[in-house]
């Protein structure tokens, strides 16, 4: 024991691993601990965050905008002197257009849903490596955001905000593994749980709908909104399609794949519902 | 200076990873960045420079974007433990030997994740993890270590950086 202790370097890692592992327990229960710790870092990085994010973001539009229009490829060949010109021009102007576009439906789903309390906020960050679906924006505190609050876009469900700072916010998305929302299938009236998964298989990008009724008639196409149940996200919110119905003979319950109306990899702007369920609750 | 340096290394990462690797996705995997260098830190600083490295990246991972403490602080500053425990045991002359230790930490690091995925009671098919992020992700990382590589050793003909710290024994 005491030549264990002396190996001091191993010591160290033991003694910092086992703090790390209490702080992953503590942080698990309560997920609030890293948003009070986050502020400085978050503050001075959010912008630089927010800055690289629009970039990429933009080329990334620019490779997507120029794939879609051949006619401008040949026009490019053409005109090659003046295509940097031309492009940059354009590139704006899409950028302008697209934004316009979506910021004209976030506006017409606040409009649409004028018993819900909403602000925009822009996507600033997506989480590093592969295994966990949350996003950051950029409003926090400050500007009336909170735990729990539900985030939309006009296609739909984007998730829950759990973590957040003066300027900023986490989300943990539809999709994320340890997401679950209360559903109800739109036709059939079925309740059940859409569970986000981290499995990276054909479900990717996926969410499951568990606890169906076994008698339910739901089908591919039926949509999912949700149910209002949970006291997070309010009653009547488009989460997704049925693509696939799960009727295991050996299970209680049918379970469903669903893919959500979100398209994750391309969202920009998003829209948190500030106001409370029972305040929209008739 | 040193310390600078590295917190300079590490914000620039984890800024360029949550902001412009998202949409460099190959078939839905990403490359992990903060692995290739830790083990950079690790092959060519050796203990404790790397788990330091590793202990700070991963907790400014974790505050950043993650959800729960200490899970990258963990699986990076032991990456940067054990590479920089048996490194001085291998030639580190070209870039085959680091693009191996990245393979090798990659792998590591996605095992702990699968261990911390199994307490977390989240359902995951080990095997479609392998074969679509794990691989994926070790081969992505792997590609992008010899510039990493290249720029830190241009770094470490610096004598601030060459400079020892040492765990200090009893």
């Amino acid at each position: 024991m005491l030549r264990f202790i002396k190996n001091r370097p191993l010591f160290i890692i033991i003694l910092v691993s086992i703090v790390l592992v209490a702080l992953m327990v503590v942080t698990t229960k309560h997920e609030q601990a890293i948003g009070k710790i986050e502020g400085p870092l978050v503050y001075i990085i959010s912008p630089i965050q927010k800055a690289f994010y629009t970039v990429s973001s933009g080329i990334n539009n620019f490779f997507y905008t120029i794939s879609d229009k051949s006619d401008l490829r040949v026009e490019n060949r053409e005109l090659r002197d003046r295509v940097e010109e031309l492009e940059k021009e354009l590139i704006e102007k899409n950028e302008l257009e697209k934004e316009n576009n979506r910021l004209r439906k976030l506006l017409d789903f606040a409009v649409e849903n004028d018993s819900l309390k909403v602000t925009g906020a822009r996507v600033i960050g997506k989480n590093p490596g592969n295994w966990f679906n949350i996003i950051l924006i950029d409003k926090g505190t400050k500007h009336g955001v909170g735990v729990n609050m539900a985030v939309v876009t006009e296609q739909g469900l984007v998730g829950r905000v759990f973590q957040v700072g003066p300027n900023c916010a986490k989300v943990r998305t539809i999709v994320d593994g340890q997401s679950s929302v209360s559903g109800i299938i739109e036709r059939t009236r079925d309740n059940g749980l859409a569970k986000g998964n981290n499995d990276m298989g054909l479900e990717e990008g996926m969410c499951r709908m568990i606890y169906l009724p076994l008698d339910s008639d739901l089908k591919p196409g039926d949509k999912v909104l949700t149910s209002g149940l949970g006291e997070i996200f309010p009653k009547g919110i488009y989460i997704g399609e049925v693509k696939e119905v799960i009727d295991e003979k050996r299970d209680f319950f049918k379970t469903a794949i669903i893919e959500p109306g979100v398209d994750f990899q391309r969202i920009e702007e998003v829209l948190v519902i500030k106001s409370s369920i029972e305040e929209i609750s008739p | 200076m040193r310390a600078g340096v590295i917190a300079l290394i590490i914000l620039l990462n984890v800024i360029v990873e949550t902001t412009i690797f998202p949409f460099l996705k190959i078939n839905g995997a990403v490359p992990d960045t903060m692995v290739a260098f830790i083990v950079a830190f690790g092959l060519l600083g050796g203990n404790p420079i790397a788990p330091i490295v590793g202990l700070l990246g991963g907790l400014v991972c974790d505050i950043v974007m993650g959800s729960v403490l200490g899970v990258y602080g963990l699986q990076y500053m032991l990456i940067g433990f054990i590479v920089g425990s048996i490194a001085d045991k291998f030639y580190v002359g070209s870039f085959i030997t680091p693009m191996i230790f990245t393979i090798f930490s990659i792998f590591l690091k996605e095992g702990m994740m699968l261990l911390y995925t199994f307490f977390m009671r989240l359902d995951v098919s080990a095997y479609n993890i392998l074969v679509k992020v794990i691989i994926p992700e070790a081969i992505y990382t792997a590609i992008l270590m010899p510039p990493i590589f290249y720029l830190m050793r241009r770094l470490y003909r610096y004598k601030f950086m060459t400079k020892k710290w040492y765990f200090k024994d009893t």
